[in-house]
C-alpha cells in the first residue's frame, strides 16, 4: 500500500494537475452554478486573498497584524469614490496602492519598535479609519455612506480569480526567494537575523506593505457586491478576524494552509449568515482559541506529524500479523467512511434547509435545524477521518494509540456496530504493535 | 470662549480620570503577565452592561454595582489567565511566540465574549444614567456624575498604587513583573500572582465600565472602541507604568474634550492615534514608561 | 604619525577608545580602551556582570554607545546598525544561542551566506558557501535536521557556521564553551584555532579558563565595567589584581 511514496515522487506533477483542475472548475463554474453560488465562490476567493496575504507577513515574521480590515476597507472606499471616474480594472491597482501607502506609513513608524506596538497600532487602525471616513463623509462630502454600482457576478468572479492567482503566485515567489528566508529569520530570532546582515526594518515594512496591497485590491473587487457601504460596513473588524482565523486554522506555515482555512470557513460562513451570526462567531472564537492552544501550526501542521505517525517507517515485526488487528483496521475504515458520507449528507441537507430559512414564518426553527446539521456534520467528519486514519494505523501496525482512537471514533457513527468489535479486536491485538516504542523513539539524528 | 475652553479642560480631566482607570488594568495585565489583553474592552463592556441590568432591572445603585460585579469579573479574569494564558506560556517555545499566540487567543476570546453577550442581551443601547443632574462649579455647569466618577476612579487608582508599592503582595507582584524567574526562586507563587494580577486588571475594567454606564448609554458592542482607547492610553503612558496610565488618561481626556468641543467629535480617535504615532517616533517608551 | 604608530594602527583590526555604556545611572562599561590585532585570538574574561557581553553588544551595535568610539579597520562604527556592521566584516555568536530553531541547519547557515556580504549573492554561491561552512564546523551530516532537535554543542556549531558564512574578518564569540563537556570544550578549542588559521581574527569572551589560557594570544580582563588588565595569558595569570578578583569571588562564593 504505497500510495504515499507514489504521491511524493510525482509530487510536482500531481500538484500542477490539481491546480489546473481547480482553475478549470472555477472558470467553468458559472456554466452550471446558480447566481448565489457564484457569489459564494467569489466571496471565498476574497477570503483566500485576505488570508494568504495576511499569512505572508504575520505568518512568517510573527508580527501579528490585526489590520486586514483597514486595508480591505480602504479598497472598498477607493472603489466607491473612483467608480465614476475610472474604469474598474484601473481602480483595482489604485486601491492596492492606497493600501500600500498607508501600510508603508504605519510600518515605518511601528515596525522599528517591538512587536506589541505594531499589534496595538494595527488593532486601532480599523477604528481610526472608520472615524476618519465618517468625518470626511459628514463634513466634507456631505453624504452618509456610498452607493456602488453593481457589476455582474461573472466578471467579478473572473477578476477575483485573476487576483487570487496573482496573489498566490507572488506569495509563492516571495516565500521561495531570499526575502522569504529573511522573513523566516526575523520570525525565528530577529536580533540574530539583523546580525547576519538582514535589514530587518526594511524587509518588514516592505513585505507588510505588499501584503496590504493585495488586501486593498481585494476590497475594490468586493465593493460592487456590497452595493451600499458606509464606514462601519467597510471597516468592520469582522474582516480582520475572519482572514486571521482562517489562516490560523489552515496553518500559517505553508501557502495552502490559509487557502484551506478560507475555503472551509468561507463556505460555512456564507451558508448560514444572518440568523445565527452571533452563534457562529461565538463558535469561531472558540475554535480559534482551541486551534492556537492545540494546533499552533494549523491543520497543515498536522500533516507532517500524521505522515510520520501513520505512514512513517515501521520497524521489523517481532510478532506475526494476525487477523485481529487487520480486521479492526478494516472495521475502522468502514465506520469512518460511513461517518464521512453521513456528514456530507448533513452538509447538503443543511444547505437545502437554508434555502427555506428565507421563508419568514418558519425561519427561526429551520435556521436552528440547519445549524445543528452543520455542527453534527463537522463532528462526524472529524470522527470519520480519525477512524479512517486509525484504521490505516491498525493495518500497518504503526501506532496502537491511533488505532484505538480510530476504533472509539468509529463507535460514534451510524454504523456503531462496526465500532464495538473494532475496539475489542484492537485491544486484543495490542501486542502486535508492541515493538513500537511509544514516544520513546530516539532522536532521528545521532549526536556527535 | 475662555470659559468654554476651561469647562472643556475640566471635563476632560474628569473624564480622563476614568480613562486612566480603564487603562490601569490593561497596564497591569501587560506588565505582569506580558499579555496584550485586547479583550479588555469586553470586560469594560461586561461591567457596563451588568451594571445596567442591576440598575434598571433590580434597582441597584450603579455605584454599588461594582461590589457585586467586581468579584465576578475578577474571577473571570483570574480564570482566563490561570487556564488559557498560562497554558500558552508553558507551551510556547519563546516569549515572542507566546506574545503572538496570546494576542491571537485574546482576539478569539474577544469574539467569544462579545457574541455571547449579544446572544444573551441583544445589541440595543442600554441607558443607565445616574446622577445626571447638573451642579455648578466655578460658575460653569457640569454634570454631577463626572465629579463622582472621577473621584471614584482617582480613589481606586491611588488604592491600587498604594497596594502595589506598599503591601507585601504588591511587592510580590512587582517582583514577578520584573523578573518572574527570580521571583519564583524567592518563594513567590508566580502562577497565583499572574492570575491575581489579571483578575485585578479585569476588576478595574469592570468598575470602569460601571462608571462609564452612568454617563452614557452602553451596548454589547462597546468593547472594541474601549479597548482601543485603553491601549492608546497605556502606550502613551508607558507600558507597565500604573501612574503613567493615569497621567496619560487625563491627557487623553483633555485632548478628547478639546477636539470634540472645538473641532470635531468624530476626530477624537484619529487625533489620539496621530498623537501616539508622533510620540512613538520620538520617545518609544511612552511618557513614563520603561523598556 | 610615526612609522611605528602607522604600522601599529594598520595591525589593529578592531579597536575602541573610551567605550562607555550607561544603563540609567549605572555604567555597565566604563571608559574601556581595547584593541585586537589582525590574525590573533583575543580573549576577554571577567566575573559575571563585568560588562563583557555588553561590550560585544556595543561592537556589534546591538546597543548604542553612550560615549567613546569603536573602529573597525580604521572606520568608525558609531551609529551604524548591526546588519551594516555584519556586512562590513564583523560577525558574532551569542551567549544564549540565537539560532533559527524551526529551520533546518543548512537554512540557518544560508541566512548568513545570503545576507552577510555587502554584495548581492547568487543562490548557487550562497548554497556553496553554506555547505562549506557546515563542513568546516563538522555538521555536514545534519544539514536537513531542524536546529531545535540538535544538542547544545551542535547548536553552537550552527551559530558559528552561520557567522562564518557571512565571510567575516573578525568573529566575536560570546561564551562559546558555556555548557559544554570537557571533551566538547577541546573540540571547540580546535575549531577556534582552525578559524584563526583561515585568517579570521577571533575575539572571544569566555569563562572556561582552560580554553582562554590555551588558545588566546592576548587576554583582557573586565571588572565592574572597567578594563583592569591586558596582556598575554602568562601575564594575566600572574597579575595580582586579577587573582584577587577571581579568588575574592571564590571566597565569597564559598562562604
Amino acid at each position: 500500500m504505497d500510495i504515499p511514496r507514489f504521491i511524493s515522487t510525482h509530487r510536482k506533477l500531481l500538484l500542477v494537475g490539481f491546480l489546473v483542475l481547480i482553475l478549470i472548475f472555477i472558470t467553468t463554474f458559472p456554466l452550471y452554478a446558480r447566481a448565489s453560488h457564484i457569489r459564494l465562490l467569489t466571496t471565498i476567493l476574497i477570503y483566500v486573498v485576505l488570508a494568504v496575504s495576511w499569512a505572508l507577513f504575520s505568518g512568517t515574521t510573527g508580527y501579528m497584524s490585526l489590520a486586514p480590515a483597514a486595508f480591505f476597507g480602504l479598497g472598498i472606499y477607493t472603489m466607491a469614490l473612483l467608480q465614476k471616474e475610472l474604469p474598474f480594472f484601473l481602480i483595482i491597482p489604485i486601491g492596492g496602492l492606497v493600501a500600500f501607502a498607508f501600510a508603508l506609513l504605519i510600518g515605518l513608524v511601528t515596525l522599528r519598535l517591538r512587536g506589541i506596538y505594531f499589534a496595538i497600532f494595527t488593532f486601532g487602525l480599523v477604528i481610526f479609519m472608520t472615524e476618519i471616513i465618517q468625518y470626511l463623509e459628514t463634513r466634507l462630502w456631505g453624504q452618509h455612506g456610498q452607493h456602488i454600482t453593481p457589476i455582474d457576478n461573472e466578471p467579478l468572479l473572473y477578476t477575483m480569480l485573476v487576483l487570487v492567482v496573482v496573489t498566490v503566485l507572488a506569495t509563492y515567489l516571495i516565500r521561495r526567494s531570499r526575502y522569504g528566508l529573511a522573513l523566516l529569520s526575523i520570525g525565528g530570532n530577529e536580533e540574530a537575523a539583523e546580525h547576519m546582515g538582514i535589514n530587518t526594518t526594511r524587509t518588514k515594512v516592505f513585505i507588510f506593505a505588499i501584503s496590504s496591497f493585495f488586501m486593498g485590491a481585494t476590497g475594490v473587487i468586493a465593493a460592487p457586491s456590497l452595493i451600499y457601504v458606509n464606514a462601519n460596513i467597510a471597516f468592520s473588524t469582522y474582516y480582520s478576524f475572519m482572514p486571521i482565523f482562517m489562516a490560523i486554522f489552515g496553518g500559517m506555515g505553508q501557502i495552502y494552509g490559509p487557502i484551506i482555512g478560507a475555503v472551509i470557513f468561507g463556505y460555512l460562513e456564507k451558508t448560514l449568515r444572518a440568523q445565527l451570526f452571533s452563534y457562529f462567531m461565538l463558535g469561531f472564537g472558540i475554535i480559534m482559541v482551541a486551534v492556537i492552544l492545540f494546533l499552533p501550526n494549523g491543520i497543515v501542521g498536522l500533516v507532517p506529524t500524521l505522515q510520520d505517525k501513520i505512514w512513517g517507517p515501521v520497524p521489523a515485526l517481532r510478532k506475526e500479523k494476525t487477523w485481529k488487528a487487520t480486521a479492526a483496521g478494516i472495521l475502522n475504515i468502514l465506520g469512518g467512511i460511513v461517518q464521512v458520507i453521513g456528514s456530507i449528507i448533513l452538509f447538503m441537507g443543511s444547505g437545502f434547509l437554508a434555502q427555506f430559512a428565507r421563508l419568514e414564518f418558519i425561519s427561526g426553527f429551520i435556521g436552528w435545524l440547519a445549524g445543528l446539521y452543520i455542527a453534527v456534520a463537522i463532528v462526524l467528519i472529524i470522527l470519520g477521518l480519525t477512524a479512517i486514519l486509525g484504521g490505516i494505523c491498525a493495518l500497518r501496525r504503526s501506532s496502537w494509540r491511533l488505532g484505538l482512537a480510530g476504533s472509539i471514533c468509529a463507535l460514534f457513527s451510524p454504523a456503531f456496530i462496526l465500532g464495538i468489535p473494532a475496539i475489542i479486536l484492537i485491544i486484543l491485538g495490542k501486542d502486535e504493535f508492541e515493538y513500537v516504542v511509544e514516544g520513546g523513539q530516539t532522536e532521528q539524528h545521532a549526536n556527535t | 470662549m475662555a470659559e468654554r475652553i476651561l469647562s472643556l479642560i475640566i471635563v476632560g480631566i474628569l473624564q480622563g480620570g476614568v480613562y486612566g482607570l480603564l487603562a490601569m488594568g490593561l497596564s497591569l495585565q501587560y506588565g505582569v503577565c506580558r499579555v496584550i489583553n485586547i479583550t479588555h474592552g469586553e470586560f469594560i463592556m461586561l461591567g457596563a452592561v451588568l451594571t445596567y441590568i442591576l440598575h434598571i432591572g433590580f434597582d441597584v445603585n450603579p455605584l454599588l454595582a461594582p461590589v457585586i460585579l467586581g468579584p465576578l469579573l475578577f474571577g473571570l479574569g483570574f480564570l482566563l489567565q490561570a487556564t488559557l494564558f498560562r497554558t500558552l506560556k508553558a507551551w510556547a517555545p519563546s516569549p515572542a511566540v507566546f506574545e503572538g499566540n496570546a494576542l491571537l487567543a485574546a482576539f478569539g476570546v474577544l469574539y467569544i465574549i462579545e457574541h455571547f453577550a449579544r446572544i444573551t442581551w441583544g445589541g440595543k443601547l442600554m441607558p443607565s444614567y445616574y446622577l445626571a443632574d447638573l451642579v455648578s462649579f466655578l460658575g460653569i455647569d457640569f454634570v454631577k456624575n463626572q465629579f463622582v466618577t472621577f473621584a471614584i476612579a482617582l480613589a481606586l487608582g491611588i488604592a491600587v498604587y498604594l497596594f502595589l508599592s506598599r503591601s507585601r503582595m504588591g511587592r510580590a507582584i512587582r517582583a514577578t513583573a520584573e523578573d518572574p524567574g527570580t521571583a519564583g526562586l524567592m518563594g513567590v507563587n508566580t502562577n497565583m500572582i499572574l492570575a491575581f494580577s489579571f483578575g485585578l486588571g479585569a476588576l478595574l475594567a469592570g468598575v470602569g465600565g460601571a462608571l462609564v454606564s452612568t454617563k452614557i448609554a452602553v451596548s454589547t458592542g462597546m468593547g472594541f472602541s474601549n479597548t482601543v482607547l485603553a491601549l492608546i492610553v497605556v502606550v502613551l503612558g508607558g507600558l507597565g507604568s500604573i501612574p503613567g496610565s493615569f497621567v496619560a488618561g487625563i491627557l487623553i481626556g483633555i485632548v478628547s474634550m478639546l477636539v470634540a468641543g472645538l473641532w470635531e467629535p468624530i476626530l477624537t480617535v484619529p487625533v489620539y492615534y496621530a498623537m501616539l504615532m508622533i510620540l512613538l517616533l520620538v520617545r518609544p517608551t511612552g511618557i513614563l514608561g520603561k523598556k | 604619525m610615526s612609522w611605528k604608530e602607522a604600522k601599529q594602527s594598520s595591525m589593529r583590526i578592531l579597536e575602541g577608545q573610551g567605550v562607555t555604556k550607561y544603563f540609567g545611572g549605572l555604567a555597565a562599561v566604563s571608559h574601556v580602551d581595547f584593541h585586537v590585532d589582525k590574525g590573533e585570538i583575543m580573549g576577554m574574561i571577567g566575573p559575571n556582570g563585568a560588562g563583557k557581553t555588553t561590550l560585544f553588544n556595543l561592537i556589534s551595535a546591538a546597543l548604542p554607545l553612550s560615549s567613546g568610539e569603536i573602529r573597525f579597520k580604521g572606520q568608525k562604527l558609531n551609529g551604524l546598525k548591526p546588519h551594516q556592521i555584519c556586512k562590513m566584516g564583523v560577525s558574532r555568536t551569542f551567549q544564549e544561542t540565537k539560532v533559527f530553531a524551526n529551520m533546518p541547519v543548512l537554512q540557518n547557515v544560508l541566512v548568513g551566506a545570503f545576507f552577510g556580504s555587502p554584495n548581492r549573492v547568487l543562490g548557487a554561491d550562497a548554497t556553496r558557501e553554506a555547505t562549506q561552512a557546515l563542513e568546516f564546523v563538522g555538521l555536514s551530516a545534519m544539514s536537513t535536521t531542524p536546529v531545535k532537535d540538535l544538542t547544545l554543542a551542535n547548536q553552537k556549531r550552527v551559530e558559528v557556521a552561520r557567522a562564518l558564512a557571512t565571510k567575516p574578518e573578525v568573529l566575536l564569540l560570546d561564551e562559546l564553551m558555556a555548557g559544554l563537556t570537557p571533551a566538547e570544550v577541546s573540540e571547540a578549542m580546535e575549531l577556534v584555532r582552525k578559524i584563526r588559521d583561515k585568517g579570521i581574527t577571533v575575539f572571544m569572551v569566555e569563562h572556561v579558563m582552560k580554553a582562554i589560557m590555551g588558545i588566546c594570544g592576548r587576554i583582557m580582563v573586565l571588572h565592574h565595567g572597567e578594563k583592569i588588565a591586558d596582556g598575554t595569558p602568562q601575564e594575566i595569570a600572574a597579575n595580582k589584581t586579577v587573582i584577587e578578583i577571581y579568588l575574592g569571588e571564590e571566597i565569597r562564593a564559598g562562604s
